[in-house]
């Protein structure tokens, strides 16, 4: 057991040898889990309830696998944008966050353009049970990835994570890059509030990947391929 | 014994920076390829897709769907989240909660006869 002392002297943050925010993130994203685990359980439960409204023949897996591929790559620039970070790289770490927002931005246009053709056509919410728990499934989802746009233009806009200092980058001799803002002399802690958004946008498209088979490709009542019905 | 001071001191700087550079280069080669790992979880996603409109019967569509999906998720889970190579106590908070998120759903599809061969408990 840790004595008084040794929590006294612990450094600021950082407590059983790990960064709390990064505990307080990986709690957040395991609870995370288990909520999208009760919407995809509700729509399992539903998805043979399609009679006159949306089913699983109207889901287009061209277009959902497109989006499928975009949420992917924006995984893959969310953490070349942080290796940008690590190495010092300020402008490679801008752009790749924006070509982040951007790519979740476009998943988001893919959505909506999803939901607005199946209104179109009188397969709304409240067509069918298969409809409503397939529209709040993907609906919380699109939520999620909404505000992931919105945390990766929050820290282009703060520039967070660009005054962490970095140990490496110090010791290496490139005193004279350093900041004289806030962050500086800090161990590098806005790189973890980076990472943190970073595990957001991550999970958002792990989640995605249970989704696209689950809903999409997997085949209905096990069933025969989307569109046998 | 200024100079000796200085002299320690230069030493100490030379070797600090010795270990960043040896730390830059082993992380330069031990990280992994972000792009390659990409591509990958690209191609599996194709696999996905065209196994759907294979003609190989119902339940190797199924098992295929579920392995692909398993290897997508390890992907981004592991590499992209670092959980391979960061501390062990965020791969059991995200395992823990993956796993009791799977005995939800099978529970639940035990309860209401999602579960093929299963019979309904509610009608």
């Amino acid at each position: 057991m840790a004595s008084h002392a040794d929590t006294h002297h612990s450094p600021p943050g950082v407590g059983l040898g790990l960064d709390m925010r990064k505990l307080g993130m990986w709690t957040f994203i395991g609870s995370e889990s288990l909520f999208f685990a009760t919407l995809i359980a509700n729509f399992f439960i539903w998805r043979n309830s399609s009679e006159g409204g949306l089913g699983p023949h109207d889901l287009d897996i061209n277009l959902t696998g497109l989006g499928a591929f975009v949420l992917l790559m924006s995984s893959l620039t969310m953490v070349l944008a942080l290796r940008g970070l690590r190495e010092g790289n300020t402008i490679a770490y801008r752009n790749y966050i924006l070509a982040t927002a951007g790519l979740g931005t476009f998943f988001l246009g893919i959505q909506v353009y999803e939901f607005t053709h199946f209104g179109l056509h009188g397969l709304g919410m409240t067509s069918s049970m298969y409809g409503a728990s397939f529209f709040v499934l993907t609906g919380f989802h699109g939520a999620h990835v909404f505000w992931g746009v919105v945390w990766l233009l929050a820290l282009l806009i703060f520039k967070v994570g660009e005054n962490a200092r970095r140990p490496l980058q110090y010791a290496v001799g490139v005193e004279e890059e350093l900041p004289s803002g806030p962050d500086a002399g800090t161990d590098g802690g806005s790189y973890v509030s980076v990472e943190m958004c970073g595990l957001y946008w991550h999970f958002v498209d792990l989640v995605w990947v249970f989704i696209f088979t689950l809903i999409y490709l997997l085949p209905a009542p096990v069933v025969g391929p989307p569109g046998a019905h | 014994m200024q100079a000796d001071v200085r002299s320690e001191i230069a030493a100490e700087r030379r070797r600090v920076v010795e270990e960043a550079r040896a730390a830059v280069e082993h992380h330069k080669k031990h990280h992994p390829n972000y792009v390659v790992i990409g591509i990958w979880l690209f191609i599996i996603t194709v696999v996905e897709v065209a196994v759907v409109f294979m003609p190989i019967g119902l339940w190797p569509i199924v098992v295929s769907l579920f392995v692909l999906m398993a290897l997508k998720a390890l992907g981004v889970l592991g590499y992209y989240m670092h959980l391979f190579s960061d501390a062990k106590t965020f791969s059991l908070l995200m395992g823990g909660g993956l796993a009791i998120a799977i005995a939800m759903l099978l529970s639940f599809g035990a309860l209401f006869s999602v579960l093929p061969g299963m019979d309904p408990l509610f009608t």
